[in-house]
């Protein structure tokens, strides 16, 4: 029997040892110059730096370093890594770029030694200090970005960010002015080169969360006293699901959408973003991502949003959208569907007005119905659904420069709807002359005045001067005043209808197919830790340049996918070659170079 | 019977009555239930019932085919919005709207005759007309099958009883009750061998189920039904290995497999019931005789009066002329 121990451990051999794992060695990738070239064009052709540089005005002292290299930085990074984080675009600018690359962004030739870590860090804090000179300057209410604040105190910063000051509107203002300009950049290069050609005009309002890195506000447990969060104006977002709430801004974003199937294809681009404290001016930011798309020469058309914007007041979102062209689909809350209100005697049934004399069973066809069956309605919901349209008013005049319309009785006009005793009493109709039916024939079965459902007045039927305007007149105008809170309701498209489930349901799904994307595996908006800078600026102008970066890469999917023949280039719209002496300068014309891998 | 004054002055007076139906209509009334019955048939089928058994007594069509439409007309009014009021379902509107909208699925012929069965039922319970519009007259083509040529007859015939085995009882059962008797399609299938009596004249007696008419065999085809009659067992007369009385595709199943040769078109129950209305309107036989064993009305006999050969002159002048004793009478 031997009695040798046996080894624990084989021996420690030099093999063994060059083949340990180890840490990955932090490998630095080498920015093509095109990539830089690129985003730096972006940000020219954004027209944003003019705008920064006119607000910044001559200033003392050394320049430090351009803005626009932090900008382009930040949008290599997220283009790269996802991440909109100044340590990753200081990185990726001190040690990724090449000299021509740092010389085009205005940065020195010469890269910081690696082995100097006092030079390393003088070098990123001036990169720190320029960002920090942008955010600054736009801040309506600077403080210290850093600290915990008293409640109090936060609060009274926090009002600079929705009072009527206007100094601070004009600062409002303006870092909206750099968001709308960096995200319809891409916008107007798509646009440009023929790549919208397809797109209707429908969008999808929606909003979902930014979370920010910040905690939320918490009370002292030895005083009591209510401390707020270094974000001031950040808050809770509950989303629509069953989800936890999170803590952060509120993303507005405006996407391009398809409501009916169209020959042409088009990219699905955010339109428009806006940052705000959650559940604030919903409806008022919505109109904001709105308002700058008619000077795009974008064309108007359904403006799809979810219940939430159902509830704003009417001045805040149904009127200026309408305004602005848009024709509105909604969807309502349970108790908000059937029989809401209604104007110059006509009801106003889930959204649209009808008939007076519209049978009970129809007007009330989805009273207290739940969302799931809303969502998949029965075949008798359905049957009710199309029944109902005949009772329908119908657009005699689209909205006048005051917003009003007219509004036809459906027992009116060369092609009624529905015939109506009444409306034959009043306006001294007698019933028409019975042609007889060819049976044989659809269409004449169908357009036959037999075929019309028959509008049923109580027996016997009111007297003249007891009747509502509808069925004194044969159509009414409607001022946008008129159905007063209620006109929050009233929608372009009959409820639950076939078009309105076209339309609604597929706008939808772009808008959360573009929310998905944004919060995908590539780029994620909704990780906190892609975007660490403090303060409600730095977090706007960080969104601003993620979703920016991902227009892009929307549009070159978009381009790689289905290859779109050359349309006609506007020149104004087009990206411009650069008149500098910089090498890196992709060839300009009409495309350019994919995303470098 | 009770009279009420009305808020405007006017009397209103209300009364009923009573009505008893034997039991196997009530038992169909009672036991109706639509294939594939939507949601809402529970809701109105009380309705459906009471309006089929008021009117049931004192209509000349099947209470099935009033339930058909009643039932029919009933759902399509309760998805359309309609309050489940018989009184509203019966309207001369509500029964066009239904017609033109809800029976798009029917033929054209089918959906004018679901709006006289329920046109029927509304004379029958409505008396009174309240504000309705006249009822707009509609039109469909009157589609006739058209009929064999007697050569087309007497070479189908041929080919029938050279068929072999079961095929060829088939075949000249189908054209002795089709084309012998007159009978559609559905009373074919039903004709049992004891439905068939012989009359000591020699005619051939057929007492079809659900109808009361009188149908006798044509002479010509007597021998065939006589035979079937003496069969031992109470088969069907067609296709009598079968258990089930209707069954799906029952005719076309048989034609398909059994297609005649030399060019002869294929053989079809219509038609044949077709060419023996034209055989007996060829015959010169009283029109209400014909309409009455036909089991329809003397006016629809006039959509085959085209098929009918023109008399030649003499016949003629010797119609129109008459007799001298018939003149005398």
């Amino acid at each position: 029997m031997s009695t040798a121990k046996p080894r624990a451990w084989p021996p420690r051999t030099t093999r063994a040892r060059t083949t340990r794992p180890r840490p990955p060695v932090k490998q630095t990738a080498q920015i093509p110059d095109a990539v830089i070239g690129h985003y730096a064009r972006l940000l020219e052709d954004s027209g944003i730096m003019a705008l920064i540089d006119a607000e910044l005005g001559p200033r003392p002292g050394p320049a430090g370093v351009p803005i626009r290299a932090v900008l382009v930085c930040l949008m290599v990074s997220i283009h790269h890594s996802g991440k909109a984080t100044l340590a990753e675009a200081w990185r990726l600018a001190a040690f990724c770029l090449s000299p021509s690359a740092r010389e085009h962004l205005g940065l020195e030739a010469d890269r910081p030694p690696v082995d100097d870590p006092h030079a390393c860090l003088a070098d990123n804090r001036r990169f720190y200090r320029a960002f920090d000179r942008l955010t600054s300057l736009l801040d309506p209410a600077r403080h210290d970005r850093r600290t915990r604040l008293p409640q109090h105190e936060a609060d009274l910063h926090a009002t600079a960010w929705h009072d009527d000051d206007p100094d601070h509107t004009r600062k409002r203002d303006l870092l909206q002015d750099l968001v709308t300009k960096l995200v319809l950049t891409p916008v107007r290069w798509g646009k440009g080169r023929g790549y919208l050609a397809g797109f209707g005009g429908d969008v999808g309002i929606d909003t979902t969360a930014a979370p920010v890195f910040a905690r939320p506000p918490r009370a002292r447990r030895s005083t009591g006293e209510l401390f707020a969060s270094t974000e001031i104006t950040a808050g809770w977002h509950h989303s629509a699901g069953n989800g936890p709430p999170e803590y952060g801004y509120s993303a507005t974003l405006t996407v391009a959408a398809r409501a009916r199937p169209v020959s042409a294809s088009f990219p699905q681009l955010a339109l428009g973003l806006v940052l705000d404290t959650p559940h604030k001016r919903i409806g008022a930011n919505a109109v904001t991502t709105l308002k700058p798309l008619a000077a795009l020469g974008l064309p108007a058309a359904f403006a799809v949003a979810d219940r939430a914007y159902t509830d704003q007041q009417p001045v805040h979102f149904a009127q200026p959208a309408r305004a602005l062209g848009y024709k509105l689909a909604l969807d309502y809350k349970v108790d908000q569907r059937g029989v809401q209100g209604s104007a110059h005697g006509a009801l106003l049934i889930d959204g649209s007005l009808a008939c007076p004399l519209t049978p009970g069973r129809l007007a009330q066809a989805t009273s207290g119905l739940d969302d799931a069956s809303v969502r998949t309605p029965s075949q008798e919901l359905a049957a009710l659904i199309s029944a109902r349209e005949p009772y329908l008013l119908r657009l005699k005049q689209s909205a006048n420069a005051d917003g009003a319309i007219r509004l036809q009785c459906p027992a009116a006009g060369t092609s009624p709807s529905v015939t109506c005793p009444r409306f034959e009493r009043l306006h001294q109709r007698g019933p028409r002359r019975s042609t007889a039916v060819d049976l044989t024939d659809a269409r004449h079965r169908a357009a036959h005045a037999a075929a019309k459902p028959r509008v049923r007045p109580p027996t016997p039927d009111h007297k003249s001067g007891e009747l509502p305007k509808i069925c004194h007149q044969q159509t009414i105008t409607l001022h946008p005043g008129d159905l007063g809170h209620l006109d929050k309701f009233r929608q372009d498209l009959a409820y639950l209808s076939p078009a309105w489930i076209a339309t609604y349901k597929s706008v939808r799904a772009n808008t959360e197919g573009i929310n998905g994307q944004l919060k995908g595996h590539d780029l994620d908006l909704g990780d906190p830790k892609n975007r660490l800078a403090h303060g409600r600026v730095a977090q706007t102008i960080l969104v601003a340049l993620l979703v920016t970066v991902a227009n892009d890469h929307f549009l070159d999917q978009w381009r790689h996918t289905h290859r779109p023949r050359t349309g006609p280039i506007t020149p104004a719209d087009a990206p411009q070659t650069p008149t500098g002496t910089f090498d890196g300068t992709p060839p300009a014309g009409q495309s350019r170079p994919p995303p470098a891998p | 019977m009770d009279v009420v004054a009305l808020r405007n002055g006017c009397l209103s007076c209300h009364y009923g009555w009573g009505v008893t139906l034997d039991p196997a209509t009530s038992a169909t009334i009672t036991g109706y239930r639509p294939q594939n019955a939507p949601p809402e048939w529970d809701r109105v089928r009380g309705h459906v019932r009471m309006l089929v058994a008021a009117s049931a007594d004192r209509s000349p069509y099947q209470v099935e085919r009033l339930l058909t439409a009643t039932a029919r007309l009933a759902v399509w009014c309760h998805r359309t919005g309609l309050p489940d009021d018989p009184e509203v379902w019966l309207r001369h509107e509500t029964i066009d709207t239904f017609v033109l909208t809800g029976c798009t699925d029917l033929a054209p012929r089918s959906a004018q005759t679901y709006r006289s069965w329920l046109r029927h039922m509304r004379a029958t319970l409505a008396w009174l007309e309240r504000g309705e519009q006249a009822p707009p007259p509609m039109a469909a083509p009157k589609q006739v099958s058209p009929p064999y040529s007697p050569a087309q007859l007497g070479r189908l015939r041929g080919w029938a009883e050279r068929l072999p085995g079961q095929a060829r009882g088939d075949a000249l059962a189908l054209m002795a009750l089709a084309f012998g008797c007159g009978l559609t399609s559905g009373e074919v299938a039903a004709v049992q061998t004891g439905h068939l009596r012989r009359l000591t004249c020699g005619a051939i007696v057929v007492t079809v189920p659900g109808t009361q008419r009188l149908i006798v065999c044509r002479s010509a085809w007597e021998n065939v039904l006589a035979h079937a009659a003496d069969q031992p067992s109470d088969a069907f007369v067609f296709r009598p290995r079968r258990a089930a009385r209707h069954a799906k595709n029952l005719f076309s199943s048989w034609t398909a497999r059994h297609t005649p040769t030399g060019g002869l078109p294929a053989l079809s129950v219509r038609r044949l019931r077709s060419s023996w209305i034209v055989e007996l309107l060829s015959a010169r036989i009283d029109l209400g005789v014909v309409a009455s064993a036909a089991g329809t009305s003397v006016s629809a006999l006039a959509r085959y009066q085209h098929f009918v050969p023109a008399l030649d002159e003499p016949t003629a002048v010797a119609l129109l002329r008459g007799r001298p004793d018939e003149q005398a009478k």
